[in-house]
Formats: structure tokens, C-alpha cells, sequence
């Protein structure tokens, strides 16, 4: 089976002389297809920094990165349009959702949809239909900022997977939530990662 | 009118009430109707009065204006050292001849040759003789054209201060989306979504300030004082301008936009 991300000997250097801080350094990583990994460690540790050079957010300073057995970044070439990358085979959750606030919910994940070529009636339905799987059917016409705090995360899982991305990268999502709730995203996520589909 | 002396018809815009007295050199002249939209190559309202009227409007000036005028000669007199010692009154008469005619209007029979009449009238001495079509474009050129010009000085100073606003405005709110920018370009958004979304907002900007100000000048231009003539087609002209303009106005905003690290979406450390 091929590996959903393979990331070897990553390097992230910010500044220069002086002012250089090695932020990662000769980092690797390799996940499996249906794989749920969790990164733990200290803030500052470069965390957020592995998740944005295997999105190629901000790509690293050195090392070799695939998605999908396809070769994306190889020291320092990036080798495919990036934002195509995400667009297409990528699901993304921040820490702080970043819902998109002037759009309802289900605005918000048909929007990923249309950006890859979905016709707009399709986008919606498909988005209202995850949501309903999600238990946020009724507050699919409602605007973000309405939310409550996991109904915002389910939202923002909604988003991330509705176009079925072969990895998702999430940056601590469950930070802003307390634990009984933090444990419904995971489970959210984890039950996408280890069948294909959402529980 | 029914009268042929002291009876005046005058454009409705004058403001002037049928049956108001109007003094008007040293006669004193009662409106007796009104005329609508007939303003002088100025855009005033104007009057008509009999020609005998007009005549004696024209040279039986009043005593205040007669005054002034003999100041105005003895001025222009005792400038020229030759004509110092020639007294203004001795002068006038010649100079204000009133034994005058501007125009004459000719209106010639169907089988009439133009150019027959025109070359006829030309040999007499300081005459010219000028088809309709002719005047119209003396005026035009003159008076009108500068008039033109003036005010579309004007219109250009005020679209480009528009320009300015929605400009600012735009990249203002810009500004305020910077987080959501970024958040598109992670999720995938390609540069010319997001710079067509900011370009739909200074359209909509632009297309609001034209919709208002085509509803008010449409509701107020009877009541300027100046005849306005408002033609659909400036007013489609002053939409492809504003949207001219908006996509000027929103250069700055995609500018900013596309300059937005996707990584100002991602909170937490390193």
C-alpha cells in the first residue's frame, strides 16, 4: 500500500546569521492510508511547523516530501502547484477553525467543494447532507459566529473531509474545547481516518 | 399674449407666478403665461416679451443704467489723450445708435437656392449669413462646449476622489479579511478566486454609489436652477466609468490580498 505522506530529513530554518533558528531539524514521518497519528509535544517543539512543510504552507529549508506516493517538495522544489495540492487532496482543521465568518455553515463547506469544480446546487446538497450526518443539519443556514464551540469543530471537520482528501492535517483542534468535547472531534476524525467515511 | 405691449411669457423654471409684476428697464411687464424647458444656450429661463418691447428693452435703457454707461465713456475718454477734451454726452448719440438690428431671420421658400441667397446677402458689406444648423454650432462651440468641459473638469476631479474612497474602502476591508484570505489559500483558493472576490466587493461598491446617485440626480436635476438635460446615454456612459473605476479602486485591495502569507491563518507556536 502506498503511504498517504512520506516526509524525510525535514529541515526548517527561519532567519539568517545571527538571527537563524533551526525550528526543525532532520525530521521524518511516514503514514499510512487510513492511519490516525498524533504529534505530541511541548509548544515550540515544531509541531505546527512539520504540518505546515507537508502542506507546503511554508515549505521546509530541505528534505523530501510525498503525498500520496507523489513527489511534492524535494529540497527546496516545490514540485506541484500547492495550492492545488490542498485543494484537492488535503483536509485542513486549525486550532481556531477559521470558519469563514461572512458564510453559513453549509456555505462554508460547499465552499470547498466549488472550489474544485462542484456545480454550486450539487456543492450544497452534498455539504447539507455531511452536515446532517455530523447532528448539524439544523444549524446549516446559520452563520459561524452562532456556534457553540464543538458545533464550530464539527463544522470545521466537515470541511476538512467533504471532498474526501486522501490526509487531513489538523492543528490541535481539539485545543479550544474542553475534554467531554475535545473527545467528540477525535472521534469525528478518527472514525474518517480509519474507514474512509465519517461514523 | 394678448396684448402688444407690457405682456411677458417666461420660462416655468424662473419661478416667476402668472400675473406677478416684472420691471424690467423702464417698463414694468405682467407675466401672463409660462414656457417649459425654453432656457437660453446658458441654461437660464428665458423670456419673451413683443418685439417692440424688446427693442425699447434693448435701447431705451434706464436712468440707472444710462448713468453708468456715460461714466463708463467719459472714463474711456479721458484715457485716450486725443479724445480728452471731447465731452462723453456730445459722443453717446453717435455710439449708441439704436437705429440697430443683430439678426434678421430669413426663412426662405422650399424651391429657394441656399447658397444663391447666402452668397447674395454675404456681398453686402459686414453682413453673414448663417444656416440654422450653423448658429447651433456657433453656440455649441462656444459657450456649450466650454460649458462641457468645465463640468466634466469637475467630473473628472470627483471620480477620481470616488476612486480614492472606494479604493481605500476596499482595502480596508481587505484588511479586515486578512485571516480569512489566508484561510482560502490554505483551503486551496487559487489567486484569481480571491482577487475576483475583491473584485466583486468594489463592484457592488460601485454599482450601490451609481444606483444612489443615478435615483438622485434623476429625482432632483428639475429642481436646479440651471436647465440640466440628463440623456440615458450618459447615464450608461457613468456606469462603464464606475466600473471603470472599481476595478481601478480594487488593484490595490487584490494587490493586498495576494500578498497574504497562508500561514497568518495557522495559530499556535513553532
Amino acid at each position: 500500500m502506498t503511504a498517504a505522506v512520506v516526509a524525510e530529513g525535514l529541515t526548517k530554518v527561519f532567519g539568517r546569521g545571527e538571527t537563524e533558528v533551526v525550528a526543525l531539524r532532520d525530521a521524518s514521518i511516514a503514514v499510512e492510508a487510513g492511519e490516525l497519528v498524533a504529534l505530541m509535544g511541548p509548544s515550540g517543539s515544531g509541531k505546527t511547523t512539520l504540518l505546515r512543510a507537508i502542506s507546503l504552507i511554508d515549505p521546509p529549508t530541505r528534505g523530501h516530501v510525498e503525498i500520496g506516493g507523489t513527489p511534492v517538495y524535494d529540497d527546496g522544489r516545490v514540485m506541484v502547484n500547492d495550492r492545488r495540492l490542498r485543494r484537492e487532496r488535503m483536509g485542513i482543521i486549525f486550532q481556531a477553525y477559521n470558519l469563514i465568518p461572512f458564510l453559513t455553515a453549509v456555505e462554508n463547506v460547499a465552499l470547498v467543494l466549488t472550489l474544485n469544480g462542484v456545480p454550486l446546487g450539487e456543492a450544497t446538497r452534498r455539504a447539507r447532507d455531511l452536515l446532517h450526518r455530523l447532528e448539524l443539519g439544523h444549524r446549516a443556514d446559520v452563520h459561524p459566529a452562532t456556534l457553540s464551540g464543538g458545533e464550530q469543530q464539527r463544522l470545521a471537520v466537515a470541511r476538512a473531509v467533504v471532498n474526501d482528501p486522501s490526509v487531513i492535517l489538523a492543528d490541535e483542534p481539539t485545543a479550544a474545547l474542553d475534554t467531554e468535547r475535545g473527545k467528540t472531534g477525535w472521534t469525528c476524525c478518527g472514525g474518517w481516518g480509519g474507514s474512509g467515511g465519517l461514523p | 399674449m394678448l396684448r402688444s405691449r407690457y405682456e411677458m411669457l417666461i420660462d416655468r423654471k424662473a419661478g416667476v407666478p402668472i400675473g406677478s409684476p416684472v420691471d424690467i428697464g423702464r417698463s414694468t411687464f405682467t407675466v401672463v403665461g409660462h414656457t417649459d424647458g425654453i432656457v437660453s444656450n446658458a441654461g437660464d429661463p428665458t423670456a419673451f416679451v413683443s418685439l417692440q418691447d424688446a427693442q425699447e428693452i434693448q435701447f431705451l435703457k434706464a436712468n440707472e443704467a444710462i448713468r453708468n454707461e456715460r461714466a463708463r465713456l467719459d472714463a474711456d475718454l479721458k484715457a485716450e489723450p486725443a479724445l480728452a477734451a471731447v465731452p462723453a454726452p456730445a459722443l453717446s448719440p453717435t455710439l449708441q445708435n439704436t437705429h440697430l438690428a443683430n439678426a434678421i431671420l430669413v426663412r426662405l421658400e422650399p424651391w429657394a437656392d441656399l447658397r444663391a441667397v447666402r452668397d447674395h446677402i454675404e456681398r453686402w458689406n459686414h453682413y453673414r449669413a448663417m444656416t440654422t444648423a450653423e448658429q447651433e454650432d456657433v453656440l455649441a462651440k462656444g459657450l456649450i462646449e466650454r460649458s462641457r468641459m468645465q463640468i466634466l473638469m469637475f467630473w473628472i476631479i470627483l471620480l477620481a476622489v470616488s476612486a480614492v474612497i472606494i479604493a481605500l474602502i476596499i482595502y480596508t476591508m481587505t484588511l479586515e479579511k486578512t485571516r480569512d484570505i489566508a484561510t482560502l489559500k490554505i483551503i486551496g483558493a487559487p489567486d484569481w478566486k480571491i482577487g475576483g472576490l475583491i473584485l466583486q466587493e468594489a463592484l457592488t461598491l460601485g454599482m450601490l454609489g451609481w444606483v444612489l446617485g443615478a435615483a438622485l440626480i434623476n429625482a432632483t436635476y428639475e429642481y436646479f436652477p440651471r436647465r440640466v438635460a440628463i440623456f440615458p446615454g450618459d447615464q450608461v456612459t457613468l456606469l462603464g466609468v464606475m466600473t471603470g473605476i472599481s476595478v481601478l479602486a480594487s488593484v490595490m485591495g487584490i494587490r493586498k490580498a495576494m500578498r497574504v502569507d497562508p500561514a497568518t491563518a495557522l495559530g499556535g507556536g513553532a
